[in-house]
């Protein structure tokens, strides 16, 4: 059995064979009863325990505070200390690898990632996991299709077709190529004739509007189907030394191959180098709704080649919201007459305004408009299609009516202010709600100083009414994390899901949140916030440290679920389901919730949380 | 616990303690060498060897042995890091049935111990500890073809019999229901892993298993008071 050893879960994965050898020679296996106290407080640890089977609880006095299951291994830090701080009990039956301490010291001697995925805190661990997964990231680009990068639309001729025609057409259609249909005697293949062409057609010395275009068209384009991969397809541009190729359905039994248009090699080059480019270019150019949800629905697919390919979620998260923003701008300047979009500030709220929303949820958002500009008779019109458009998108209409095609959440400045001087002054849930939400406004189009104005009111009605804040930050304890959600993994017959949301991301951004409107932080992102309450000294720096990965952590939790979600045609929600994480998942989502609790433990005292009950 | 843990025929566990004493005696003056003595001394508490071979067929008379997988219980421990593994070179090939069953083939045991070489390191790994295993019978009854002609004696260890231990445990929930004693359910039926079965030490590695876990239920050498785990 030590031949069955888990050489392929982490930290383990990272052995060579040779030290692998040293495991398998060294290891023995120990049968424990349940209810056994594995190791207790002050004893000397002598090895580290891998679980082949069953569950161990750590308790810290009477507290379960981790569970490990198959294939986690305990107690590493205790190893490295010496002694053990708390103590270890069998939930069940359990069946484990024992590894001398002696064996773990010279393993970690001999390869550092090793020491770093055992022993590390949570930000160590997290670098060591980002340098196994740099390989990642060429893999992906080499395993990406044609079909995945945007391809032009081809725009066919006839070959008879005079010149300035086609110049017209370039220009018309912003296109720097046409295809041409060949003359009957030339063959079945169709030609192509592009920008650069012209030269040679200015050259010829025949009057323009009398050339036809079929007599200056390359008949022998160099065409790559669909499904080839990018690699390929670069390969073949640079084979051929040209700068374009024509995409072709791949070729099915007895089907003609179709033409899908033209790939470029600029398109090619800024996928691999930046794909979000083209999803850009794509919004800023429709002319549209229908052409925006084009470019919409693309966004999923965009993030999900991010994040294979290794890109850290903070990353995705602001070109995430970038990208986000100028939907929502294009949508607003579609629908909303120019007078308006220049009197007027289009909002967004939450997370979407936070810059944190990777898959997209609900729609946060709300209009400010100038005091003094009259606002047109169809305005809640106006505001319903936008609210519709967006929703077409694939934004469901926030369930809380936070929406600009809601009067409340549309206003002139002044309205504003008034409103938010009610909400501080008669602080009930709603209005503690609407605060909240409204403190991570940001301006997506229009006149952003309005936003401002309205958010220098809220400031001036501040004040340092404890109680409030107390009540504000209130919240971050009433979704406590479910009692034992590790119970879950023991008792498999409950449901193994855990609401990412609920248990860790709400408690940190809510928490952040309350403390930013104590310390008057404007900054809307929580990870702005964070670093400005730690210059205020109000955050102490290893706890912002912490909580900073704890958020990257759960946010890239959510998405790889969310990501799941979405692929099997489910809505992309807050459950993650907790068998399906590996081990190196389910540790660090352990380490994060730990944090999270010690976090709100912190607020409890901040706030003196414990008072208002 | 019962009697059933042992087999009487070759083991002094059951006798009263002037009769061991006289068998132990008696196996001594039959020792070809004094330096095997070892084999007879009271063994180390808390200790066992699990054990199995693989072998050319299932006829104790003519067929080899090929394989020897052996590894020291201490405590709730399976001391995997002190095992043992050998292959031995049988005279005669394996037949085609035994190599689909172990998947040792005539050249893959060609590198490996003459038989009276293999014999002598499996008697200084076992000692005198008692011997654990899955049909210990047949391995046993292999085994002493080579141990008789070395040492004079027959292996004298108590011998625990897994699949007896488990006899007993299902007796004893339901006396009235037939018992399938087969491996693989008895494995399954104890929810203890399994790994691939017919690899001599895996095979001894998993009755080790069954023993501890049989054991821990109550059936087999009392739990005395196991020391920490850790």
């Amino acid at each position: 059995m030590p031949s069955a050893f888990p050489f392929d879960v982490s930290p383990f994965d990272c052995l060579t064979p040779a030290e692998q050898r040293l495991v398998r020679d060294g290891v023995d296996i120990v049968y424990l009863p349940a209810g056994k106290v594995v190791l207790d407080r002050n004893d000397e640890p002598s090895h580290l325990h891998v679980i082949i089977k069953g569950f161990v609880q750590q308790f810290e006095g009477d507290e379960v505070t981790t569970v490990f299951g198959p294939q986690d291994c305990f107690d590493a830090r205790s190893l490295m200390a010496g002694a053990v701080s708390s103590r270890f009990v069998t939930a069940e039956e359990v069946i484990a690898y024992l590894l001398p301490r002696a064996l773990i010291g010279t393993l970690i001697s001999a390869n550092a990632t090793f020491g770093a995925l055992l022993f590390s805190d949570l930000s160590n661990k997290l670098n060591a996991l980002a340098q196994r997964r740099s390989h990642h990231q060429l893999y992906s680009l080499t395993l990406a299709r044609v079909e995945d990068v945007f391809i032009r639309p081809a725009h066919v001729v006839d070959g008879w077709t005079d010149i300035v025609t086609v110049a017209r057409l370039f220009a018309e259609h912003r296109t720097a190529n046409v295809l041409v249909r060949p003359a009957p005697d030339q063959g079945p293949d169709l030609g192509i004739f592009t920008t650069s062409d012209l030269q040679r057609a200015i050259l010829d010395g025949r009057a323009l509007d009398a050339l036809p275009v079929g007599a200056l068209a390359s008949f022998d384009p160099v065409s790559v189907s669909s499904r080839a991969h990018l690699f390929d397809a670069l390969l073949l541009m640079v084979r051929h030394n040209v700068h374009r190729l024509l995409v072709i359905t791949s070729a099915e039994e007895h089907q003609p191959a179709t033409v899908l248009g033209v790939l470029e090699q600029l398109d090619l080059l800024s996928f691999l180098s930046n794909h979000s480019y083209l999803i850009t270019l794509q919004i800023s150019n429709a002319a549209s709704i229908a052409e925006l949800g084009a470019a919409a629905r693309q966004l999923p697919r965009l993030i999900a080649v991010l994040h294979s390919g290794g890109t850290r979620v903070e990353h995705i998260a602001s070109l995430v919201g970038e990208l986000n923003a100028k939907l929502l701008e294009r949508t607003w300047q579609l629908v909303a007459p120019a007078d308006l979009v220049a009197a007027s500030c289009l909002i967004v709220m939450g997370s979407e305004g936070r810059g944190e929303q990777l898959l997209r949820t609900d729609q946060d958002n709300g209009l400010i408009l100038r005091d003094d500009y009259v606002p047109p008779a169809d305005l809640a019109a106006i505001c319903d299609r936008f609210s519709l458009a967006l929703a077409a998108f694939g934004y469901p209409e926030c369930p809380g009516g936070i929406m600009l095609s809601r009067e409340d959440w549309r206003g002139s400045v002044s309205t504003f202010r008034l409103r938010a001087r009610g909400w501080l002054h008669h602080p009930d849930g709603q209005t503690l709600l609407a605060l909240a939400i409204f403190m991570d406004a940001r301006a997506v189009c229009g006149d952003a100083a309005l936003l401002e104005q309205v958010r220098d009111g809220v400031r001036a009605a501040l004040t340092d009414d404890a109680g409030l804040m107390a009540r504000f930050a209130a919240p971050v304890l009433s979704f406590t994390e479910p009692a034992q959600w590790w119970s879950r993994l023991l008792g498999r017959e409950s449901s193994d899901a855990l609401d990412l949301k609920k248990a860790g991301t709400f408690p940190v951004v809510h928490g952040i949140r309350a403390l930013a409107l104590q310390a008057r932080v404007m900054e809307t992102g929580t990870l702005a916030r964070i670093d400005r309450l730690v210059e205020q000294g109000v955050l102490p720096e290893r706890l912002a440290a912490d909580l900073k990965e704890s958020l990257h952590v759960l946010m890239g939790l959510r998405l790889s679920a969310g990501l799941a979600d979405l692929e099997l045609g489910r809505t992309a929600g807050n459950q993650v389901n907790l068998t399906q994480l590996t081990t190196l998942e389910r540790d660090l989502l352990k380490d994060t919730l730990a944090i999270v609790r010690h976090f709100r433990d912190w607020l409890t005292q901040h706030f003196r949380l414990d008072a208002l009950a | 616990m019962t009697a059933g843990w042992t087999t009487a025929s070759r083991t002094t566990a059951g006798l009263p303690h002037p009769w061991r004493q006289l068998r132990r005696l008696w196996l001594l003056r039959r020792l070809r060498d004094p330096a095997w003595r070892f084999l007879l001394d009271p063994p180390p508490s808390r200790e066992w060897v699990a054990l199995d071979c693989e072998t050319t067929g299932l006829d104790v008379r003519r067929d080899e042995i090929v394989s020897i997988g052996a590894v020291r219980i201490r405590g709730n421990r399976l001391l995997t890091s002190e095992r043992l593994e050998l292959l031995v070179r049988p005279s005669k090939a394996s037949s085609p049935a035994s190599v689909r069953i172990h998947h040792l083939r005539a050249r893959d045991v060609v590198g490996g111990l003459e038989p009276a070489q293999a014999a002598r390191r499996v008697l200084e790994f076992i000692g005198s500890r008692p011997l654990v295993g899955y049909y210990l019978e047949f391995d046993v009854a292999m085994l002493n073809r080579l141990v008789l002609p070395l040492t004079g004696i027959r292996l004298p260890q108590p011998q625990i019999e897994v699949s007896g231990l488990y006899y007993d445990l299902k007796y004893q929930q339901n006396p009235d229901r037939p018992i399938d004693l087969r491996f693989a359910t008895l494995m399954k039926d104890l929810d203890l892993p399994t790994r691939e079965a017919h690899r001599a030490l895996n095979d001894a590695v998993m009755a080790g298993l069954a023993f501890l876990k049989l054991r821990a239920l109550g059936h087999g050498p009392p739990l005395d008071d196991d020391s920490p785990s850790g």
